[in-house]
């Protein structure tokens, strides 16, 4: 049962009621179950599953750096609150070994075997034949030995600083003269699978490599026991903005420094040696707690490149192991002026039912445009190679006004910005580095244009980052707009966030930390009046999280007004939902699927007349106080009709919607009856489809049209 | 393309786009602008906080708030080039004219963002919120009310008072009551009930002050502006966004009976901003209240305009740009000064008649245009107001007065040529020493001589302020102007041409004789 009030709280309050709310990390746990949830799921393609296995890992370790070294370093502590910590620390590692044994269970047991047959084999030591030891001691002597380096441990010498999330090992060695001291080695971040000659599609794991060769390392010594081994670090970046004279340079220090924050975790291999085990928890300053055996490979991650060895296999390219490829659908067909196109119309895009690449030409066709003066952005998480980053850079090149804000705190994503920034100044664009205590996560984008009749602004509003890579693996919405409302608000956004402006009075923009919150309470008290007048009401939110007691608090008690409520939360979520006396007219639903759902929708009924937004903020305490983000409300009824689909083909999914449960679990829908299969994916894909969009080919394929009679040649 | 169809469509029209920046003493705001024909289309409103508030004793703007406002104003420059904009008018308030170092933010301004920022004055200030304000009722249709509206813009560094009489601004004066200034002053006791009261009686020093000679008894409407005026009205009035709002003085009263008891914390909860920000809200809502009270108005009338409206209105076609109003509007200031100052508006009204009368006759001799006549007219009616102080010396202290009156309408070039046109209307011509002469640009002295050569000569025709001489026709013969007069008995006036017309004569080449009417 749980305890009616922890100490412990989830944001903004000194005391968590258990009663009304979740441990945002116990629901964050389930979120990541439900995720391995599609890893055993049998109708999964074998590709994608292995893909759930390496997410679960990998949101592992970023769960395991942030919010576990923070309990952590909180439970160290004396007092409620560190006994708090502490009990809600021991929940969440239980969690965590039943998930990762679970994981390591559905590897070993179906995935691995799956692969097996279709023959892709990570093959033991044991198993290596002849060829195998003559293929790995080459690639040993000319390519592994090189970049190793063992260190030794003795009382002497301080323990070496190991690197975060990297694969060692740990070796007790004998020497001659019978001494017996310990030493490390730390492989290098390269591919883990190295490829056996004997077949196509065999593989060696490379930690196996490396131990298989220790003795190599060690000449006059004996090998008495070894231990593989991984260390999660703390990955708080922790700078002090007021006192940073240069961020750009603090941060890559900082970022430097996370390779070394406090270890937080300690993963072996099940059967490596317990002393050595042992003294590892010694040396990192560790409890038995944190400890994490695995039962196969550590670190998963490893199979998000899985699918690429299994197409080099014997059986060549699998698309049957995957899931169908997307259309890539261009929208809105005609893009050759797309002045005129978002002259003519409002437009928006449903990634990556339809494509990105649109986005990223308007960047392009603006950077190349003599009528365009100026371009503003906000950069957030941009992908290597980012289009986006180099048609500003040769916008500015060009001499127009280039503005882009780069938010360098982007968690773990701040070495790439960091490269971004320079290259970006060195072109001579204005660069800033964000706001000094609020990180920027909206996503906007503004094109000041002379156009024939005007000064016209041009404005791209997003719920996802301007990188074309994940565009195509996030759901994510894209808004454009010539809007001269939305351009004033986005061009005087633009202006408080490069430092020189007071914060503006906006018309179709909320923003936090300004409006977002007191909007967004607003709309929800809105509809508790409206329901309590016997008007229309109702909201309906598609988000990531929902982690804010307030927006809790006014949810509840909207529902105790009347108001039907329908959010669609595809990661944490305090919120307890359907209980009696509290919630019963709130519904939650967690859609995972084959895409990450990442667009921020939020619709309120308004008596009749909704209101509908996109935005880039999630109902997160950070997302409404500490980060400046962007709504944006969408008032094109073609544009809401479509926002009203995405809606009802969630909240109608049948394949991967969970539902809430009052006991804070979730229950996965199961397809209905005569096999009327109610899978959003699909509707979605046909959604996107029926908007009239050209495909890579027709774009370019001409097409031919017999001359009639009658006809007139128009010029 | 075919003639035929680039004749059926038609051109799109680009508009002009610009910036007007007001450096104020707790902001440094801007407005860009697309002007288009059908109308001026903002492009983006940009607000930054600044403090000047030191400079406002009189004290020096530390480096600090130098670099905050260049900071600001490059920011708007920058906000500037995305929209092409070259076409710029900056101007400064009382928080950098009143600094002993403005000239020194000024230059650094300049050489940092190559903006000019203009410091003006409490006249000019009056003139662009004049100017906001006509062309915000111009909009609404409504246009001026008839009679006396009183314009009180309370800004952080001062108040600056306007008088509308007849949709015109007669009358304007700044005085240095502006709530940065009456913060700075009282902040010491902000967290005692000593800190509402003394400025609410503080507050009623200054309005009765102000108002001295306004006529408070005939004021039909109180305009009145300035942010933290606009902020009261957000306050009292939430919701309220008609582009003319009325805020109340029982409602204010409330307010400041409600806020005087709280401790500066309760007050900027209860104001939804910080401490600061409600503390200067009290000099604000205590000045109108007062103002109400001394006018007897139960409201003030809160247009939606800014400093930056008026600055904006001056570059829309057709404006006549800064430091400008147009004739008719000078001569009714004129006229409200030979009021103010007990002078005979008849005897004033026929001098500027006669000037202007040989001023159109003479025309090819002196080739000056509409604008100098304007001031000629404007020196012609005012000449004599130094009497108020003393008849003799009556021209110097005409001087005086108008150098420390407020004329909006007028550049400061031009409020020293009227004042020079009317200290030369009698007694010695312009001498070498004369140093308020001598300070004039070298155009300025030419116009002065020839327009004060012109009121000597009308001086001298109506010397028995008898307005008898109402109408003069002016022939030019080689080497003489005749002026001929509509009375045959002039002895008198041809007695007191003879000495007047000397600098006539010297300044334009030519003997002056005035002819009686024909018959004599």
């Amino acid at each position: 049962m749980p305890k009616a009030t922890s100490v412990f709280r989830n944001e903004g309050r000194a005391v968590l009621d258990t009663s009304r709310y979740q441990h945002r990390e116990l629901s964050w746990l389930a979120f990541n179950r439900r995720v391995l949830e599609e890893a055993l799921d049998d109708q999964v393609p074998l590709v994608e599953r292995a893909k759930f296995l390496a997410i679960v890992s990998s949101n592992l370790d970023e769960f395991v750096m942030v919010r576990v070294a923070e309990l952590g370093g909180l439970s160290k502590g004396k007092g409620p609150e560190a006994d708090d910590a502490r009990d809600l620390l021991a929940r969440i590692r239980t969690g965590m070994r039943g998930m990762v044994a679970d994981q390591y269970a559905c590897w070993r047991d179906e995935v691995a075997p799956h692969f097996a047959e279709e023959g892709v084999v990570i093959v033991p030591p044991q198993s290596w034949n002849e060829v195998d030891s003559e293929t790995l001691r080459v690639f040993w002597r000319d390519q592994l030995e090189p970049v190793v380096t063992p260190l030794a441990v003795d009382p002497t010498r301080p323990f070496p600083i190991i690197p975060n999330r990297s694969i060692t090992v740990a070796v007790q060695l004998a020497s001659d003269d019978g001494e017996i001291r310990n030493a490390i080695v730390t492989l290098p971040r390269e591919s883990r699978l190295v490829a056996l000659v004997r077949t196509p599609g065999t593989f060696a794991l490379l930690e196996d490599v490396l131990m298989h060769h220790l003795d190599a390392l060690f000449p006059g010594h004996r090998i008495a026991s070894r231990c593989l081994f991984r260390v999660t670090r703390d990955g708080a970046i922790d700078i002090d903005e007021e006192q940073s004279a240069d961020l750009l340079s603090d941060l890559e220090q900082e970022v430097f420094d996370r390779e070394r924050g406090d270890p937080v975790r300690l993963e072996v291999v099940e059967g490596g040696d317990p002393i050595l085990r042992a003294w590892l928890v010694q040396r990192l300053e560790l409890d038995d707690e944190s400890v994490t055996t695995v039962g196969g490979p550590l670190d998963l991650t490893f199979l998000f490149g899985i699918g690429e060895r299994l197409d080099q296999g014997p059986r060549g390219p699998r698309a049957d192991l995957r899931d169908a490829p997307l259309p890539v659908l261009q929208h809105p067909a005609d893009w050759d002026d797309p002045w005129a196109t978002i002259i003519a119309g409002d437009i928006l895009l449903h990634h990556p039912y339809q494509s990105f690449q649109r986005v990223v030409e308007l960047v392009e066709r603006a950077a190349g445009d003599s009528r365009v003066l100026a371009i503003k952005q906000t950069l957030y998480r941009v992908s290597g190679n980012s289009p986006i980053v180099r048609a500003l850079a040769r916008a500015a090149r060009s001499g127009k006004q280039v503005t882009v804000l780069i938010e360098l705190k982007a968690r773990f994503d701040e070495a790439a910005n960091i490269r971004w920034a320079r290259e970006l100044e060195d072109a001579g664009a204005h660069v800033i580095y964000g706001l000094v205590g609020y990180k920027v996560h909206g996503k906007l984008l503004l094109i000041v244009r002379r156009d024939e009749d005007g000064l016209r602004r041009y404005c791209h509003l997003g719920t996802g980052n301007y990188n074309d890579k994940t565009a195509r693996l996030y759901t994510d919405l894209s808004y454009m707009t010539a809007n001269e409302a939305v351009g004033r608000d986005v061009a005087a956004l633009f202006n408080m966030l490069t430092g020189y402006s007071r914060p503006p009075e906006l018309e179709r923009l909320w923003v936090s930390p300004l409006t977002m919150r007191t909007n967004m309470v607003a709309a929800i008290r809105r509809e508790a009046a409206n329901a309590k007048a016997g008007k229309k009401a109702s909201v309906i939110a598609k988000f990531n999280a929902l982690v804010d007691e307030t927006i809790c608090d006014e949810l509840y008690a909207a529902s105790k007004a009347g108001v039907e409520i329908d959010l669609i939360v595809r990661g944490m979520c305090i919120l307890r939902a359907g209980v009696k006396g509290l919630s019963e007219r709130i519904r939650v639903h967690s859609l995972i699927g084959r895409l990450l759902e990442h667009s921020r929708i939020y619709r309120f009924e308004n008596d009749g007349d909704p209101q509908y937004l996109i935005a880039s903020a999630d109902w997160m305490t950070r997302n409404l106080d500490r980060r400046v983000e962007s709504a944006v409300l969408i008032d094109d009824p073609r544009l809401t009709a479509r926002l009203q689909t995405i809606l009802d083909s969630c909240l109608e999914d049948d394949c991967g919607v969970r539902d809430l449960q009052p006991d804070g679990t979730y229950v996965r829908r199961r397809p209905g009856k005569a096999g009327v299969s109610r899978n959003a994916f699909l509707r979605l894909v046909d959604e996107a489809a029926a908007q009239g969009s050209a495909s890579l080919q027709d774009a370019t394929a001409p097409t031919f049209r017999p001359r009639r009679k009658g006809d007139r040649t128009r010029r | 393309m075919r003639a035929s169809t680039k004749r059926m469509r038609k051109a799109p029209v680009a508009g002009r786009p610009v910036a007007v920046i007001d450096c104020g003493t707790s902001a440094v705001r801007a407005l860009l602008v697309e002007i288009k024909p059908d109308g001026p289309r903002t492009l983006e409103d940009i607000v930054c906080p600044v403090d000047l508030g030191v400079g406002l004793t009189g004290g020096k703007l530390s480096h600090e708030v130098m670099a905050e406002v260049i900071e600001a104003i490059a920011g708007i420059r920058k906000a500037m080039q995305a929209y092409g904009i070259e076409q710029i008018r900056a101007v400064a308030t009382s928080g950098v004219r009143e600094s002993a170092n403005g000239d020194v933010l000024i230059e650094r301004v300049r050489a940092a963002t190559g903006v000019e920022l203009e410091p003006i004055d409490g006249a000019e200030e009056a003139r662009l919120y004049y100017a906001g304000l006509d062309a915000l009722l111009r909009r609404c249709g409504d246009g001026h009310r008839k009679g006396h509206s009183l314009l009180i813009e309370v800004g952080g560094g001062g108040t600056v008072l306007g008088l509308v009489r007849d949709g015109k601004l007669v009358r304007s004066s700044d005085e240095h009551y502006g709530t940065v200034r009456v913060f700075e002053r009282f902040s010491a006791m902000r967290d005692s009930g000593d800190y509402a009261v003394s400025i609410d009686r503080d507050a009623q020093g200054a309005a009765r002050m102000m108002l001295v000679r306004y006529p408070v008894d005939r004021i039909g409407a109180v305009y009145a502006n300035g942010g933290d005026v606009r902020r009261l009205l957000a306050l009292i009035r939430p919701g309220a966004s008609d582009p003319v709002e009325a805020l109340p003085a029982t409602g204010l009263r409330r307010w400041y009976d409600v806020v005087k008891g709280l401790s500066h914390r309760a007050r900027a909860e209860k104001c939804g901003c910080d401490t600061r920000g409600a503390d200067l809200l009290l000099p604000a809502a205590a000045i109108l209240l007062h103002v109400c009270q001394i006018t007897g108005r139960d409201e003030v009338l809160v247009p939606r305009t800014t400093l930056r409206d008026g600055l904006l209105a001056d570059l829309l076609p057709g404006a006549q740009g800064p430091h400008h109003l147009d004739r008719d509007h000078l001569i009714v200031e004129a006229h409200a000064l030979v009021e103010r100052f007990g002078g005979d508006l008849a005897y004033a009204e026929n001098t500027a008649s006669l000037g202007v009368q040989i001023f159109d006759q003479t025309r090819t001799l002196h080739g000056l245009g509409k604008r100098e006549r304007a001031l000629l007219e404007f020196a012609a009616l005012v000449h004599d107001i130094g009497a108020y102080i003393n008849v003799r010396e009556r021209h110097k202290h005409t001087l005086y007065i108008l150098d420390h009156t407020d004329i909006a309408g007028l550049t400061a070039e031009e409020k020293r040529i009227v004042g020079q046109i009317a200290r030369y209307h009698r007694r010695s011509a312009p001498q070498p020493h004369h140093d308020a002469f001598q300070a004039l640009d070298r155009r300025s002295k030419v116009v002065v001589a020839q327009l004060a050569s012109i009121l000597r000569i009308v001086y001298a025709l109506d010397v028995e302020r008898s307005q008898r001489i109402k109408r003069v026709r002016c022939d030019l013969v080689p080497g003489r102007l005749l002026i001929r007069v509509d009375r045959r008995q002039i002895a008198l006036e041809r007695n007191a041409i003879e000495e007047k017309k000397r600098m006539f004569e010297e300044t334009f080449g030519l003997r002056v004789d005035v002819i009686p009417r024909e018959g004599e």
